[in-house]
């Protein structure tokens, strides 16, 4: 055997030994300590991220930014794993907006995992996550963010911090607006840069969702309602501003304010959306329905006189007008826009319980407006089977029943439209998709429309109850109420405590805008619906009017 | 060379062997009768398996030393495949790599602009609240119209169309007018500017946007014409009595702003 084959032989053996070792090894690896290290490179190199889709986002009808979504983070931490909690309390603690000791608290837990920052936004985020503290974590969530604040907010309602609509319209078209997260997954080197990426299915954002609601005149009517709080300091208010023609609702504003960017912040009845939630007796508002009632059947015209005596008797009940008066003839237009009960109660008894009954039935009280907002009662109406024999003495003047601000307001578009009775809406579009608009039904004729309409135009006019409330060179219509609240301790009405309303539309002859102003005890002096709610009708007005090109007559 | 037709025919003829009768009878048509496999055949079969696993074995060995392959792997061809294989593998997992890398990147660069849309679109929105348009209004001395003082114009057939296009053509052509004679005075003003001080230059291009303003006789935003006629360029103040000009403000604002 020459040198050369001795030392191939060599080589060959000492190969022959590597390649036995490599296996060996290969094999330990593999089938010994397989199974942790199969489970310790899962977790350093393969991570299944999840993606947040970004919710919908809200606007309003010109397309202003209501409520929009924004990357931000979950931050976590892992108290055990954290070496120094007092240091990294005192760096992190700024981004995170909280209080030094309240961090180190925190960090300091017993626990192997703790919420430092729930949707914390993504810039102070990424700072935290930049500084590459062992222990801290942070995960991807989109934080719902409301520009203007507390405009609309009782409309728009909040989002939980798992991103789901808790109330408003972010929890009744949660659906739409939610989307749904994907998921990647991740192959990192030994660096952490990853190497490889798979979507494992991707994410799908919310449907956006363009309202009906004009910003600016819900900030004039929020603006409005303010004033009316501190003024006359109530319980709370609403307003509504909405196009009489096709439902569509331009404004609803709530008092007290609830900023939506802080919903904890506020009380939960403030963050109650009061235009479909609040259960009123509508009192002298509900006037108008009772004589639509009896214009339509004939039952009287607007010049029909009526002999109104102070007060009247009706079974076990003495109802009084307001004011104090001597017997007097008044026609059906003057009982209107001197809101006299008696008057009302006369033209109820015309109609009989059975019609009545059918009229309130007709303009939509006692059931849903039909409008997309959440939370919406239908107030309580008496079926006729269980009037007593004092009901007509109270239900044509708006007593003994329960309407919600918004119910009312439909039933006004419908005396201001020319008789259909359009169900309310607050969505234009969803997507790129305008929703059509909901089809009304005709409840009156047109004529009688017009003739309550030309009615309506006396309580603002010298001698109604609203005479004081003007806009130059429009005409205005409407009707003033100011209903006495039951005392659910006596089970009487209160002397003191009273809703104050108003419901009026411009221009008189051709209605294009209608405002509904509810003020529920208000203080401070004044409690009438012509003195509290109709001044903020005026202003609401004054401001929606030209800014909505509308002209005068 | 061809070889000749008889003694190609006699090589022929001494290969033909003489026809034998076949060992088992034709087939001939008929019933299908039962298979009977002689017992010699059905061992054949049985050992027909290995041999065909090492007529395999010898054809691959026949393969290996073909001299086709023998030359390619002999050659240096082979050398230059091979390195060009590996090289390539090696391009294509630093090209994946690089592509991850540059999806990651890309997925980080969606997050910041998803991130910066959305603040952008919050500070749109607060931007355009009305309450701040207001105050900003208010800062420059506007105030909202009295609802009574407001006039709307109903149009009214062909006539009001015309009478507006010829209004709109008129407006046209005395801002044109104002916009040269502006850029004569500025001109002006900076020829003599050449020969006075720098202060002076600006002053005249004050005047000359006051001018301006006062010829287009429709400048409303008085305060911005005024500031604008302030910073010296009259080319800028001609532009902001346009812009203003465009509104329905009386014309006596433009002559104050320009003063």
């Amino acid at each position: 055997m020459t040198i050369v084959q001795r030392r191939i032989g060599g080589l060959f053996g000492l190969f022959f030994v590597l390649l036995i070792l490599a296996g060996g090894r290969t094999l330990y690896l593999g089938a010994l300590e397989g199974g942790s290290l199969r489970k310790a490179a899962a977790t350093q190199q393969l991570t299944y991220e999840a993606v947040p889709a970004q919710r919908g986002t809200i606007t309003d009808r010109n397309g202003v930014d209501l409520a929009v979504s924004e990357p931000a983070q979950d931050l976590s931490a892992t108290p055990y794993l954290v070496k120094n909690p007092l240091q990294t309390a005192q760096r992190i603690a700024p981004f995170l907006g909280k209080p030094q000791d309240e961090v180190l608290r925190l960090l300091s837990q017993r626990s192997g995992f703790v919420y430092l920052a729930r949707a914390l936004p993504a810039k102070q985020a990424h700072a935290i996550m930049a500084m590459k503290i062992a222990g801290i974590e942070g995960k991807p969530v989109m934080r719902r963010v409301y520009p203007r604040g507390d405009l609309a907010a009782q409309v728009l309602g909040v989002v939980g911090t798992e991103g789901n609509g808790l109330s408003g319209l972010e929890y009744s078209r949660n659906a739409l607006l939610h989307g749904h997260a994907g998921q990647r997954h991740v192959v990192s080197d030994a660096l952490g840069q990853p190497v490889s990426i798979n979507e494992v299915h991707p994410e799908e954002p919310g449907t956006p969702i363009a309202l009906t609601l004009d910003a600016n005149i819900q900030q004039r009517s929020e603006e409005v309602l303010d004033a009316v709080g501190r003024v006359f300091s109530p319980k709370d208010a609403t307003a509504i501003v909405m196009n009489p023609n096709n439902g569509a609702i331009l404004a609803m504003a709530n008092w007290p304010q609830v900023n939506a960017n802080d919903p904890g912040g506020s009380s939960p009845e403030a963050l109650q959306n009061r235009a479909v939630s609040f259960d009123y007796e509508p009192g002298s508002t509900f006037k108008a329905v009772t004589v639509a009632g009896a214009l339509q059947q004939n039952l009287v015209t607007p010049a029909s006189s009526f002999f109104v005596p102070d007060k009247i008797q009706v079974a076990d009940r003495t109802i009084h007008d307001d004011t104090e008066h001597g017997d007097e003839t008044l026609t059906t237009a003057q009982i209107l826009a001197q809101s006299s009960n008696v008057g009302a109660i006369e033209i109820g008894a015309r109609e009989g319980k059975n019609d009545f009954s059918q009229w309130v039935s007709k303009f939509g009280f006692g059931k849903r407006t039909g409008v997309e907002l959440p939370g919406e009662e239908i107030g309580q109406v008496l079926p006729v089977g269980k009037y007593s024999g004092s009901s007509m003495g109270n239900l044509p003047i708006g007593q003994g029943q329960l309407v919600t601000p918004l119910q009312m307001a439909t039933a006004y578009s419908a005396i201001a439209n020319g008789g259909i009775l359009r169900p309310p809406h607050v969505i234009a579009k969803v997507g790129s998709e305008p929703q059509p608009e909901p089809a009304g039904h005709r409840v009156i004729s047109s004529a009688t429309a017009a003739s309550l309409r030309q009615m309506l135009e006396g309580v603002l006019a010298p001698g109604g109850t609203a005479s004081e409330v003007s806009i130059p060179g429009y005409k205005l219509a409407g009707k003033t109420g100011t209903a006495s609240k039951v005392d659910e301790e006596t089970g009487e009405y209160s002397k003191t405590r009273y809703v104050a309303s108003f419901m009026g539309f411009a221009p008189a002859a051709h209605p294009k805008l209608l405002a509904a102003v509810i003020v529920d005890e208000p203080e401070n002096g004044s409690i009438f619906g012509g003195t509290v709610a109709a001044p903020a009708f005026g202003q609401i007005m004054s401001f929606a009017l030209p800014y909505l090109r509308i002209p005068p007559e | 060379m061809t070889p000749p037709a008889a003694a190609t025919a006699a090589s022929s003829g001494a290969a033909v062997r003489p026809r034998r009768a076949p060992s088992r009878p034709r087939r001939l048509s008929g019933p299908l009768r039962p298979a009977t496999v002689p017992p010699r055949a059905r061992a054949a079969t049985t050992t027909a398996q290995p041999g065909l696993v090492l007529g395999l074995l010898a054809a691959l060995e026949s393969l290996s030393q073909h001299r086709l392959l023998d030359r390619l792997i002999r050659g240096r061809v082979w050398i230059g495949l091979v390195a060009f294989a590996l090289i390539g593998i090696v391009t294509l997992q630093l090209g994946l790599l690089e592509l991850n890398g540059g999806i990651g990147r890309a997925l980080e660069h969606e997050a910041t602009l998803q991130r910066e849309n959305a603040a952008l679109s919050i500070e749109n929105s607060e931007l355009a609240a009305g309450t701040r348009v207001q105050a900003r209004a208010k800062k420059l001395g506007m105030t909202l119209a009295p609802v009574g003082a407001l006039r709307f114009l109903t149009a009214g057939g062909h006539g009001d169309v015309a009478k507006a296009a010829a209004a709109l053509a008129s407006s046209a052509k005395a801002q044109a007018q104002a916009r040269e004679a502006a850029a004569a005075e500025a001109a002006s003003s900076s020829t003599s500017g050449e020969e006075s001080s720098e202060s002076e230059v600006s002053g005249e291009g004050g005047e000359a946007a006051g001018a301006s303003s006062s010829s287009s006789g429709e400048a409303g935003g008085s305060s911005e014409a005024s500031s604008e006629s302030e910073s010296g360029s009259s080319t800028e103040a001609a532009a902001s009595s346009e812009a203003a000009g465009s509104g329905e403000a009386e014309p006596s604002g433009g002559t104050t702003a320009g003063e």
